[in-house]
């Protein structure tokens, strides 16, 4: 990986998978409701599709925790644009947390 | 890059290969030892950078010129509009008003929406980011000079298209964001829908293509020693800028071609009788709409970044935090575009997610205004500590933006939450509330941005006490305007109405807006008049006026010269803290890099992305009639489509085409030049004979946004699928095997003969180069079969939307043999080498591309029909 790519990953790469996963879930649940898929509820009384909808931040979340870990590892970026890249990432974990919370509380297709 | 032989007293001409050919240089140039004669240096890189006079200036390429006019022109949109604004006030002054009837109210409000959001406000920003990036990178000039001139003579022919409707009585009237049925054909059958939908998108190929332009000129067009983490900040903000642009930008571009083609050719994407859904465009519209409020304010937030610390004395209190939050803030901004959508009837768990993220998006706006106020609040470190930061008109419209965008942020955070929303949905709360964001976080710091480089653009100092009467008038009008239609629409006045009853109790508060608005108006009229007096009679502006601590202040000469710096500086510390007026003199001897006028080139210090070494010398194209050619084509192209000229349409697209193959010229390609000294003792290779030349880089990040039109189509198919009503159609649109088979094979072929063509000897790639052409002219006839395959596409979305991925796929075909065709003309003609291969790499980058996005393509069908199926209720 050239240092440009470095720096690039290094600095989107949180905020990156925050919109994968919103893409995902907003696309999923929107999916699922239409075709029905998963609403049934099943072992312990949870619908499938709660599950995965819930499965997609916390992997996101444990993901971007993962890159925060790396980047203050160091990264072999500048002093600055590492600041930068870590507060990104922790940022990203942040969000993650706080935009994705609902899908575990609120009525899935109302 | 090598090193120059040590010791050697040559000069810099004399190292060149054919160092006789063009005109004389000045003298005497040593790499890095400076020239002694700085006026025969400034004479020489006149003649090679100046534009011409007369006609001349029509073929200005030169990013002040370009720049100056897109401001300037902006400013001209700004007037129009506002003028829209003012009978729009009128009319809503006094209950049951006559002024205006409703259809000429309804042209009226969507043309000042349109005016002023993609004629006035993207414009000036990419104006003033053309004319100010270079200088403040220590670069000559934008990467793709010619790329700017035909963005700025898109943005002309397509604004004029607009007003001179607007002028014949054929305005859109839909609303600047022109919702679905509304502007559909049945209830708009005029042309003016189809006047905004081809003129927008004339428009947004300006704005791509500046895009473009201003990441690749971030990139790699600084000052030696720049390494990212140095860059100024306002190069960060529009970093970020550029590549919201290319990702927000397609899905508008997208949902104006799709529209049009329903208007045009009966295709229904957005008829919900034949399975299209006009939802699909408040989607693909707020994709790009929202986005774009942040799109307008990180450029006059960057502005912001950048002359706060000037006037505080300070540099910017966290730099990190700032770059952070405004590339947080970009990310977040593509996660809010439900929130117009809030009321169309999307489940609570959606809605819930859209409103956490319009939320946390206050979260980086803030971190910037508290860096901001930090930055003030800080002691002084020179000259003196105990002083306090100046009361200068660039300050005071700071100090307007900061209370109405603050207030603007707030009741953006009140929209943000579902059940506020809903009740203040479509009223004039709403519009008090893009008001107080757009004009707060964008027209105040661009006014402080004005007056603040004033000095730079135009060489006049400014003292004029005119400027501050001027914002006080635009301060108290603005919030006399706007404050008022918080309560308006909480009172419950919807937005776009023509008039009101007397009994509904507006009255009182809409006439002190209208009085308020015109107060407002004449303070715009004495900054205007104060900019004038200014400009005419001002006195000259002494170096570097205000201290600044950036590049752009350590040219030569105010107004600058049109080559910006006699040499280029290495950058060793950040470059907001810089000492200009050292440095001008030192840069003006010609002590740096590419310190000398030579060949008549137009050269400049290419970088690596990320370090800032010098790794090129990037050759500038010259002056051209080509953009202005080039743009007056796109024109007929628009124009024909507009009154339904196909056939002349098809012509004047392949003469785009044609001109567009006409722009890589240069003699500087001829032949092998080798590495060439470049100042201070380094040798490097033309930008032609470089490793990463900047059009293979401008090539990647074309990708970014061409990947987002498709992403977004493939989109609308599948949301039409499984959203829309009268899915799947009664008789499902199956596609023939062969074709796809063929489409399939020929993407594998093409990309595998252009990676072979720059395999070996590329001399001898022709071949090659050949079953490139032949691959993609067979994707393209696959497609052809493909669609002429499908049932009548005016019956179902379904077929409408397989249609339009395979057009996809064709055009990108098309371009492929385009490509493949120019690399084996320059083939001929001598402009491919082993060292100069850039039109081979163009071919082998676009091909490699073109395969998995040309097999998603053909794969779609499949899934399409799949989801659709799943969604049988």
């Amino acid at each position: 990986m050239n240092a440009g790519t470095r720096i690039l990953v290094a600095i989107a790469g949180g905020f990156t998978l925050w919109a994968l996963v919103f893409t995902v879930v907003y696309a999923g649940h929107a999916t699922g409701c239409e075709t029905g898929w998963g609403l049934t509820p099943g072992p312990g009384g949870i619908a499938p599709l709660r599950i995965v909808l819930v499965l997609l931040p916390v992997t996101g979340f444990a993901l971007t925790l993962a890159g925060l870990w790396l980047l203050r590892r160091g990264a072999g970026l500048a002093p600055r644009l590492a600041t930068t890249a870590q507060l990104l990432t922790g940022a990203a974990a942040v969000a993650t947390v706080y935009n994705f919370a609902v899908v575990g509380i609120l009525p899935l297709c109302v | 890059m090598t090193k120059a032989p040590s010791g050697t007293p040559e000069t810099v001409e004399s190292l060149l290969p054919g160092a006789d050919r063009g005109p004389a240089p000045a003298r005497p140039a040593a790499p890095g030892d400076g020239v002694t004669d700085p006026l025969a240096l400034d004479a020489g890189l006149r003649k090679i950078w100046a534009t011409g006079p007369g006609w001349q200036r029509f073929a200005a390429v030169n990013h002040s010129v370009v720049g100056v006019r897109f401001m300037i022109t902006s400013l001209v949109f700004f007037t129009i509009g506002g003028i829209l604004a003012m009978l729009i006030r009128v009319q809503l002054a006094t209950p049951d008003s006559g002024f205006l009837e409703p259809g000429l109210y309804a042209q009226v409000f969507t043309m000042h929406g349109t005016v002023m959001m993609f004629l006035f406000a993207i414009p000036l920003f990419e104006g003033l980011a053309m004319y100010l990036l270079p200088k403040m990178l220590g670069a000559r000039d934008m990467v793709f000079p010619r790329l700017s001139a035909y963005g700025y003579w898109c943005y002309l022919f397509g604004g004029t298209l607009l007003i001179v409707a607007m002028l014949a009585g054929a305005a859109p009237d839909g609303g600047w964001f022109m919702y679905t049925p509304l502007s559909s054909k049945p209830y708009s059958p005029g042309i003016g829908a189809d006047v905004w939908l081809l003129g927008v998108t004339f428009v947004e190929i300006s704005a791509i293509s500046a895009a473009v332009e201003i990441m690749v000129t971030i990139l790699i067009l600084r000052a030696p020693g720049m390494s990212l983490d140095k860059m100024p900040v306002f190069a960060w903000y529009m970093l970020t800028v550029a590549a919201m642009m290319l990702v927000g930008f397609p899905p508008l571009i997208l949902g104006s071609i799709l529209l049009e083609a329903e208007r045009a050719f009966g295709l229904p994407f957005f008829d919900p009788l034949r399975g299209g859904d006009p939802l699909l465009w408040q989607h693909l519209f707020w994709l790009f709409g929202h986005p774009e409020v942040y799109i307008i304010f990180l450029p006059a937030a960057g502005a912001i970044s950048t002359l706060v610390p000037v006037f505080a004395g300070r540099p910017l209190a966290g730099y990190r935090a700032v770059v952070a939050a405004l590339v947080a803030m970009a990310f977040l901004s593509f996660g809010l575009w439900v929130h117009h959508m809030y009321t169309t009837g999307l489940p609570h768990l959606s809605l819930a997610l859209f409103s956490a993220a319009s939320t946390l998006v206050a979260v980086p706006t803030a971190v910037q205004i508290f860096a901001w106020i930090a930055t003030l609040a800080q002691r002084r470190r020179k000259p003196d500590p105990e002083a306090r930061p100046k009361a200068s008109v660039p300050m005071l419209h700071v100090f307007g933006f900061f209370f109405v965008f603050v207030m603007g942020g707030l009741t953006g955070v009140m929209l943000a939450i579902v059940p506020f929303d809903w009740q203040a949905h479509d009223t004039h709360f709403v519009v008090a509330h893009l008001h107080y964001v757009l004009i707060g976080g964008f027209l105040f710091p661009m006014l402080a941005a004005g007056y603040h480089w004033l000095p730079l653009i135009s060489g006049r100092a400014h003292d004029g006490p005119a400027a501050r009467l001027g914002f006080w008038l635009v301060f108290a009008g603005f919030n006399g305007t706007f404050f008022l239609m918080h309560i308006t629409g909480l009172m419950g006045m919807p937005r776009r109405v023509h008039t009101y009853g007397a009994e509904s109790g507006w009255h009182w508060l809409n006439l002190i807006s209208s009085i308020s608005s015109f107060v407002m108006a004449i303070g715009f009229a004495v900054i205007v008049i104060d900019l004038l007096l200014t400009l005419r009679f001002g006195r000259k502006a002494e170096p570097d006026p205000w201290q600044a601590a950036t590049l752009e202040w350590a040219v030569p000469t105010l107004p600058p010269p049109p080559y910006n710096f006699a040499a280029i500086p290495r950058i060793d510390i950040r470059a907001d803290r810089l000492e200009p007026r050292k440095m001008a003199p030192v840069m003006a001897r010609g002590e740096g890099f590419l310190g000398v006028a030579r060949n008549g080139w137009m050269e400049t210090t290419g970088v690596t992305v990320a370090r800032g070494e010098p790794d090129q010398i990037v050759m500038l194209p010259q002056q051209t009639f080509l953009p202005l050619w080039t743009a007056m084509a796109t024109g007929v192209v628009f124009l024909s489509l507009l009154f339904k000229i196909y056939p002349l349409a098809i012509v004047a697209a392949l003469v785009v085409v044609a001109l567009f193959l006409r722009w890589p010229v240069g003699t500087h390609a001829d032949a092998d030049r080798g590495d060439l000294p470049a100042g201070e003792g380094v040798m490097l290779p033309l930008s032609s004979e470089a490793p990463v030349p900047p059009a293979v880089l401008a090539l990647r990040v074309v990708a970014v946004a061409d990947g987002a039109l498709l992403a977004s189509l493939l989109f609308g198919g599948l949301f039409l699928a499984i959203s829309a009503p009268g899915w799947p159609p009664a008789l499902w649109p199956e596609l023939p095997m062969a074709p796809g088979v063929v489409a399939a094979l020929a993407l594998v072929v093409g990309w595998i003969a252009a990676r072979m063509a720059v395999r070996g000897d590329v001399l001898r790639g022709a071949p090659m180069l050949g079953v490139a052409l032949a691959a993609n002219l067979a994707t393209l006839a696959a497609m052809g079969w493909m669609i002429a395959a499908l049932p009548p596409l005016q019956d179902h979305a379904a077929q409408a939307v397989l249609a339009a991925v395979m057009v996809w796929l064709g055009l990108h075909a098309f371009i492929g043999a385009v490509l493949a065709f120019n690399a084996l003309r320059r083939l001929r003609t001598g402009h491919v080498s082993a060292r100069r291969r850039i039109d081979i790499d163009l071919l082998r980058l676009w091909q490699a591309g073109l395969l998995p996005a040309g097999l998603v393509v053909l794969g779609f069908p499949v899934a399409l029909k799949a989801l659709a199926l799943a969604a049988l209720p």
